[in-house]
């Protein structure tokens, strides 16, 4: 298996990546925090005083929606662009070139946890009660893992082939980011749909996240199904897909 | 039991090729995203593409230890045979069997990030060139040493001149430590001693018994490094042989493309295939008004030693003349001949003609004919040369039939000399009495 032969690489690329991602602004990590804090602040007034939702706690809730979706949004993206961004380390030596998307997508699961690790103060100060459900975080944010992966390995290996991937891609996560609860209650969408709706995995992990850290209950059986079973297939595909494509990743780059 | 002396002779062989080819599509209007794809299905286009054929059927073995030079000219599959050594491209069909830890330096620096430290890249570019942390740490040291980059190991990569970057990754590069290194073109960086440095390494390796493959458009250094070479023409092995045995061949082959006084090919033809050849600085060429014409061109000598694959190999100091048989297809007065003898950089060496020497050649009619003999000594270094000759009309301005590059020439020199001509200098040495020490300067 290359991810045991390569941890090195993988190691190396890893650090060298977060290195460059957050020192090369002064404020550098805090940038990434401040993102979905100012869009929590400009959601929160909107929905608080204009629409007047009443969902309890809703600054926090909104913030965990937003939080779990950036790893899905920032992910994705990194890994499309894993393979084209970095020609020379596919034309001018052979590693597996999974590596590399790999690599990248754990570099957005490292920025993805540190920016929960900041969320956890924010929530004691809003006053949430932080029960022992915390504990099911680290599992859920593997679970998730596995579907960027799956979902990036598939983007990477498709973007060498088809350039404006891109663009078609960032129109369906602006699409994805109102097909799930993150800025709107679960509650507020019609009974006739939530079937449907609740087909998308990325739905039902952010509500997950919000089980486990706001309302401080275990997610349901079928919750972690759905998104297990979509996970692994979702690895499946992106593998094969990949394993398809990337031998001729070096002459199409 | 009987397997065993098998067994031992595959692992002598490093590296295996068995039937290797490589193709590549060209697709006549490339489709690069989903909306050009999807117009096409669309439209109905059909997919259509031309065909290159990079490798054909290449087979050979490398030996544990041996240096294998690989030359061609451009496009020959050089570097297409290298990266699937490498293992970057995959050939269509054929195998290639590598024994040990192959490490391919096919550029230098692959995975430098500007915005780390030296230090920092140091560690990355080892990662990728499977080097481990712990043993990296061990060998920073020596590392820096080799690029001369002491001062420099904290200081940001961006902020590094070119000879720099080249002399941090090669010498990282060789702190992988394999036992079979690819290496294409990348000692063209770097100043003239890091180059020395560079080659003398290969030549630490050679003696260790480690096992080179090494790709170049310098002949003379391939010469120089490898004691073997392979000779790839169209993605094809024309030799796979000692290094100067292939190497002269190498440059017969130049020089003999489109040889002279062939039948003349058709002028749209000729203007393309020249284009063709214009990254070749030593390959042959004609031109001119055909006013005049050099229908003849030989050239001799009284102490040739051998002629190899169209290779004239000549002693050092021999009598040589160049003699063109000249027919004139209009009328001329005084005009000019001469010729340059260049080297293989395509470096002027020498020149004379009839003009600057001034030998007036009178007056001739149309269908006279002359020949036009240069006596000369040949003092030249060992090296190879190009004989460039040409006929113009007395304004030196008009040329009615120049041939560059028509004669190729190999100078053997037993004795050792440095520069580009031995002035066979006399050296005398007299023995000074009567000094006193006072006396000394």
């Amino acid at each position: 298996m290359y991810l045991f032969e390569y941890k090195e690489l993988i190691k190396s690329l890893v650090v060298s990546d977060l290195k460059t991602k957050y020192s090369s602004s002064a404020l550098g990590f805090a940038w990434s925090m401040l993102n979905p804090l100012l869009m929590m602040l400009v959601l929160y007034f909107v929905f608080n005083n204009i629409f007047k939702l009443t969902q309890e706690n809703l600054a926090m809730y909104l913030l965990i929606g937003l939080t779990g979706w950036r790893f899905f949004a920032l992910g994705t993206s990194m890994a499309m662009m894993s393979i084209v961004g970095r020609p020379s380390l596919v034309t001018k030596i052979y590693i597996p070139r999974e590596i590399l998307t790999f690599s990248t997508v754990i570099s957005a699961l490292i920025s993805s946890l540190l920016e929960f690790l900041v969320l956890i103060p924010l929530l004691i100060i809003f006053g949430v009660n932080l029960k022992i459900t915390i504990l099911i975080f680290p599992l859920l944010h593997i679970l998730y893992f596995l579907i960027v992966y799956g979902i990036g390995l598939a983007l990477a290996s498709l973007y060498v082939y088809y350039r404006d991937l891109n663009q078609i891609w960032e129109v369906l996560l602006q699409m994805g980011f109102f097909l799930s609860p993150i800025v709107y209650p679960l509650s507020q969408i019609p009974d006739k749909y939530i079937f449907y709706y609740m087909l998308n995995p990325i739905t039902r992990i952010i509500e997950m996240y919000r089980n486990v850290l706001l309302r401080g209950d275990i997610p349901g059986l079928i919750d972690f199904c759905v998104v297990i079973l979509s996970g692994i297939l979702f690895l499946i595909i992106g593998s094969w897909l990949f394993r398809k494509l990337s031998p001729r990743f070096a002459e199409e780059i | 039991m009987f397997l065993q002396p098998k067994d031992k002779k595959e692992e002598r062989n490093v590296i295996v090729v068995e039937n290797v080819s490589k193709r590549f599509k060209i697709p006549y209007n490339k489709k690069r995203t989903v909306f050009e794809n999807l117009k096409g299905v669309i439209k109905g286009e059909r997919y259509s593409y031309d065909e290159f054929c990079a490798l054909k059927s290449i087979s050979f073995k490398v030996k544990k230890g041996e240096t294998l030079g690989i030359i061609g000219e451009n496009g020959s599959g050089k570097s297409t045979l290298l990266k699937i050594l490498a293992g970057v491209l995959k050939p269509d069909s054929g195998t290639v069997k590598v024994n040990g830890k192959l490490a391919s330096i096919l550029e230098l620096g692959v995975g430098f990030h500007p915005e780390l430290t030296a230090i920092e890249n140091v560690q990355l570019y080892g990662a990728i060139m499977g080097i481990t942390r712990n043993k990296i740490k061990e060998k920073s040291e020596a590392i820096f040493e080799f690029a001369e980059l002491d001062r420099f190991k904290d200081m940001k990569l961006k902020n590094f001149s070119s000879g720099m970057y080249a002399r941090l990754a090669f010498a990282t590069a060789i702190a992988a430590d394999p036992d079979l290194f690819l290496i294409d073109e990348v000692l063209a960086v770097g100043d003239e001693a890091f180059q020395r440095k560079c080659i003398k390494q290969i030549e630490d390796f050679r003696k260790v018994n480690k096992t080179i493959i090494f790709v170049s458009h310098d002949v003379e250094s391939v010469k120089k490094l490898c004691n073997k070479v392979l000779l790839l023409k169209k993605g094809e092995i024309i030799e796979n042989n000692n290094s100067s045995l292939v190497v002269d061949k190498y440059h017969a082959m130049l020089s003999s493309k489109e040889r002279a006084l062939k039948p003349e090919k058709p002028p749209a033809k000729e203007k393309k295939e020249s284009e063709n050849e214009q990254t070749c600085k030593t390959s042959y060429k004609r031109f001119g008004t055909r006013k005049a014409e050099i229908f003849d061109i030989q050239f001799n000598s009284d102490e040739y030693i051998a002629n190899n694959n169209g290779m004239n190999i000549i002693k050092f100091g021999a009598e040589t003349c160049i003699q063109l048989k000249i027919r004139f297809n209009e009328e001329a007065i005084n005009p000019i001949v001469g010729f340059i003898i260049r080297d293989i950089d395509g470096k002027e060496i020498c020149g004379t003609n009839t003009l600057w020497n001034k030998i007036s050649l009178g007056k001739f009619n149309k269908n006279d004919a002359i020949q036009v003999t240069f006596s000369q000594r040949i003092i030249l270094n060992n090296n190879i040369y190009y004989i460039t000759v040409a006929l113009a009309h007395q304004d030196a301005i008009q040329f009615y039939d120049w041939h560059d590059n028509v004669i190729l020439f190999k100078v053997d020199n037993s004795k050792n000399s440095s520069g580009v001509v031995d002035l066979q200098s006399k050296i005398k040495i007299i023995e000074i009495n009567n000094m006193k020490n006072s006396d000394w300067p």
